[in-house]
């Protein structure tokens, strides 16, 4: 008892010292902190937005509060179970198309001998990273016209009929999502690489004298060697899919292709910036916030997964 | 533990949950002032001589609005260029009126909506405020942003006030839907807005002579379309097209006597979809589409569709604005004998001639409530509207961009016509004609109309049976018609799905991705279904309003 009381007092002293000894790193950790409140959590009181019949130019003392009146809205209107459904599904889409393809890029671009030509594979696959949404989008949008996009020109010398394909509600997301492959394979397997890299020699040596082959290595060495960075970029992954791109979505999307690529987001956006005179920011706010609400049991589930494979997870 | 739990927790919302109000900007409108950086320096130069000019009448105070030298802040960004004060037109009318006007955007700035936005949520207003959309400056002026005028406009502007009492166009549009009047529009003196225009060469060529009705149009498009009038033997001609984007489906319905817009029938305003035009226009449109006389890759075309297609030599036929004959001359020597000519509105299936575009009285601007002086602010409006004012916004500088002639009448000058760029661009880089309030005579409007955009411009406002009298203003291709801020969030709480469900579908039946003739009848089901009846209930009583009946 006594001695428990003796040695309570140094215990807080010394993390004091500590703290003070350490002040150089408690200094860097405070930018980041204040750039999560200033950036991160003040903007989330602009998530009352969603509560008010709002006036940009009262503000919200002005605005009239509607309690949930623009989420009942959203949600008994037709647009609803549609955006929610593309949301889910483009995310699908660029985890079965985009997430397996980085990694096995990362694993095609280590295992080649030549280093030249690795090399070249890292930077051509890399290079489209830096490219803007804008120009990738007005690439897509002639490579795929019916008049003198090459696929078509392509189609035609098959003497096939050419195809209207950005109009077309059910070529929306393979072509979106190939867009975004092409955009950022390259990039997201970067990470990996450096796992791959990182992982010990001796283990590939030893299952060689064992007689592994090249695949049996991969299966065996590296892939349970990057598990973790996997999933732990799936985790960080799965929320952005969800949120990505509704700037390049809203480059390639028309009227008649909604029906497949309008997202909560590409929603939200038309209700308050692209209905000039009538924007309707209460309804939008309360769109993105049922967007980021789906986000988070998308992050939840996954990271639910990750606990049960790899034992790794956020929480 | 628990504690790190919550915080991740905490970390990932607001990765996830960062709000959707950060303003983005979706392409932007293309400026008209693109010539604006490359003469600036040329006409602030010429700006001096002219001022010079009109300072020899010397101490002139007869426009002062005030002994004491007033100053204003102004925000105002037209078409990318925002107000500049140092502009020479602007130089002498401050000279004149002992104004000082400061900019609050700055020159830097390329998107007014957002400016707009800001300046509204900073709560920061300027004293004197212009903005493209005139619904938004209403709703500023409901909500006690803009000060209503009509009360110093009694005082204040006679100008202003006659042209209230004698121009009904004006005073509608000014007028808001409580009464009030909370902006100065730029009034117009042209009616015409856009024009039926086809490659007369291409008729010529092919023997046909201009088509009077929609069938003779059909006819005609459908040679376009397979006889080769571009002589490149390959059938790559496009009959008809349009760069108008959201508007497209009204451009191409227009023909038929239809739209997706409300429309006046009978005394009534009515969703032009219901109405029984509508059938028989759709059925049509998707016929041209399919057969290839409409633009097969409209959807996705953009506003330089029309320079495209112009300049391949391979468009025929389009509904735009005077600026399609342009062509003739930029292209000359690229396309030999390229002329396209304004026609009038063919005749629809009903044999109405009826052209639906209509210019009117644009947006201006208001007085804020953070403004000092307003009657002072509004002795300054009524300048421009002074004969005097109105010329320099018409006309730019005497001696500089203008002459006047023995009678009194005034020309652009034969050395500034020749400028490069465009007389309209040389004339905003002057700071004339600029979205302000004022009223913008015919004369000046012909005065930087090519030959074919002039006799398009005589032939559409010389023929004033083509336009339907009862038929408000269209902006953009709606009505613009005045409604109060309940009114207005009800219509656009039902429109704003439907609008996009009507684009949705009309492109669908178009391309033949759905059945138009087995549809139909689900389509107005699914209208009736989300409302339209009362959002034609409200926009039929703001058209009541409108003829005065109400």
């Amino acid at each position: 008892m006594n001695a428990a009381k003796v040695q309570k007092k140094p215990k807080t002293t010394s993390k004091l010292k500590q703290m003070r000894s350490d002040w150089q790193l408690y200094v860097l950790l405070s930018f980041g902190l204040i750039w999560l409140i200033l950036f991160a959590y003040k903007p989330l009181m602009g998530l009352r937005i969603a509560f008010y019949d709002f006036n940009p130019f009262g503000g919200l003392a002005k605005s009239r509060y509607v309690g949930f009146e623009n989420f009942q809205r959203y949600f008994s209107s037709p647009d609803f179970a549609r955006t929610v459904k593309n949301t889910v599904m483009l995310a699908l889409w660029q985890l079965g198309l985009i997430f397996p393809a980085s990694i096995i890029l990362a694993l095609v671009v280590t295992q080649m001998t030549s280093r030249g030509i690795s090399k070249a594979t890292q930077t051509i696959t890399f290079l489209p990273y830096f490219i803007s949404a804008v120009v990738v989008a007005g690439m897509v949008l002639s490579f795929t016209s019916p008049n003198n996009g090459w696929i078509n020109i392509i189609r035609r010398s098959f003497g096939l009929e050419p195809i209207y394909f950005m109009v077309q509600a059910k070529y929306f997301r393979p072509i979106y999502t190939l867009m975004l492959l092409w955009m950022q394979a390259g990039y997201n397997s970067l990470v990996y690489i450096a796992a791959i890299m990182g992982i010990d020699t001796s283990l590939y040596e030893a299952a060689t004298v064992d007689g592994a082959n090249k695949l049996q290595r991969i299966i065996h060495v590296t892939l349970p060697g990057i598990l973790p960075t996997i999933m732990t970029m799936l985790l960080l992954n799965i929320g952005k899919m969800i949120r990505s791109g509704y700037e390049t979505i809203i480059l390639l999307y028309h009227p008649s292709t909604y029906e497949a690529a309008d997202t909560i987001a590409t929603y939200a956006y038309r209700l308050a910036f692209d209905n000039p005179g009538r924007a309707d920011y209460g309804l939008s706010t309360a769109v993105g916030l049922v967007e980021a609400v789906v986000a988070f049991i998308m992050v939840a589930l996954a990271n639910y997964m990750s606990r049960r494979v790899t034992e790794s997870s956020l929480w | 533990m628990k504690k790190r739990r919550i915080l991740a927790a905490a970390l990932a919302l607001s990765m996830t949950a960062i709000p959707f109000l950060t303003a983005c900007n979706k392409g932007g409108e293309s400026g008209t002032g693109t010539s604006k950086t490359g003469d600036a320096t040329g006409s602030v130069s010429e700006g001096d001589k002219g001022s010079q000019a009109s300072s020899a009448e010397g101490g002139d105070t007869e426009y002062y609005v005030s002994d004491e030298k007033q100053k204003f802040s102004i925000f105002l960004n037209f078409n990318n260029m925002p107000f500049d004060p140092q502009w020479p037109v602007w130089q002498e009318v401050q000279k004149l009126t002992n104004v000082e006007l400061e900019a609050s955007i700055p020159q830097s700035n390329s998107d007014e909506a957002q400016a707009f936005q800001l300046m509204l949520s900073d709560n920061n207003l300027s004293d004197i405020i212009g903005y493209v959309d005139m619904t938004a400056l209403e709703q500023l002026g409901f909500d006690g942003g803009l000060i209503p005028l009509n009360d110093l406009i009694k005082e204040h502007a006679p100008h202003i006030q006659k042209m209230l009492d004698e121009d009904d166009a004006f005073r509608r549009a000014a007028t808001a839907a409580d009464g009030n009047i909370y902006f100065i529009p730029r009034n117009q003196e042209n009616r015409f807005a856009e024009f039926y225009w086809i490659r007369q060469d291409w008729l010529d060529k092919l023997g046909l002579a201009v088509p009077d009705t929609v069938d003779d149009l059909y006819k005609v498009l459908t040679a376009f379309k397979n006889d080769d009038p571009n002589g490149n033997s390959e059938k790559d001609e496009v009959p008809f097209f349009d760069r108008a984007g959201h508007k497209h489906p009204d451009e191409i319905l227009y023909l038929w006597d239809s739209s997706i817009q409300f429309y006046p029938r009978d005394g009534h305003l009515m969703y032009d979809p219901m109405h029984e035009n509508f059938k028989y226009a759709m059925e049509q449109a998707c016929k041209w589409y399919k057969e290839g006389l409409i633009d097969q890759t409209y959807f996705t075309r953009g506003p330089s569709g029309r320079d495209e297609l112009m300049s391949a030599n391979q468009g025929g036929f389009t509904h735009d604005w005077s600026s399609a004959s342009n062509y003739n001359k930029s292209l000359a020597k690229d396309v030999p004998g390229l002329e396209m000519v304004a026609m009038a509105p063919p005749k629809d299936q009903n044999g109405n001639r009826v052209e639906r575009t209509v210019n009117m009285p644009g947006v201006g601007w208001g007085i804020s409530v953070n403004a000092k002086n307003p009657e002072m602010v509004m002795k300054f409006f009524d300048f421009l509207f002074t004969e005097k004012g109105q010329t320099y916004m018409d006309w730019g500088l005497e001696g500089v961009s203008y002459d006047v002639n023995a009678d009194g009448s005034k020309v652009l000058r034969e050395d500034f016509l020749a400028k490069e760029g465009t007389p309209i661009g040389n004339l905003r880089a002057m700071g004339s004609r600029y979205r302000v309030g004022y009223a913008s005579s015919l004369e000046a409007e012909l005065s930087t109309y090519s030959e074919f955009a002039r006799a398009a411009a005589e032939l559409y406002q010389k023929n004033t049976d083509w336009y339907r009298p009862d038929v408000p203003p269209y902006a953009d291709g709606q009505l613009q018609l005045k409604l109060t801020p309940e009114e207005s969030a009800e219509f656009n709480r039902i429109m704003g799905p439907i609008t996009t469900y009507v684009q949705e579908t009309y492109t669908q039946w178009i391309l033949g991705t759905k059945d138009f003739a087995s549809e139909y009848d689900a389509f107005i089901a699914e209208l009736e279904n989300r409302n339209i009846a009362r959002a034609t209930e409200i926009m039929d009583s703001a058209y009541q309003r409108y003829l005065g009946k109400n």
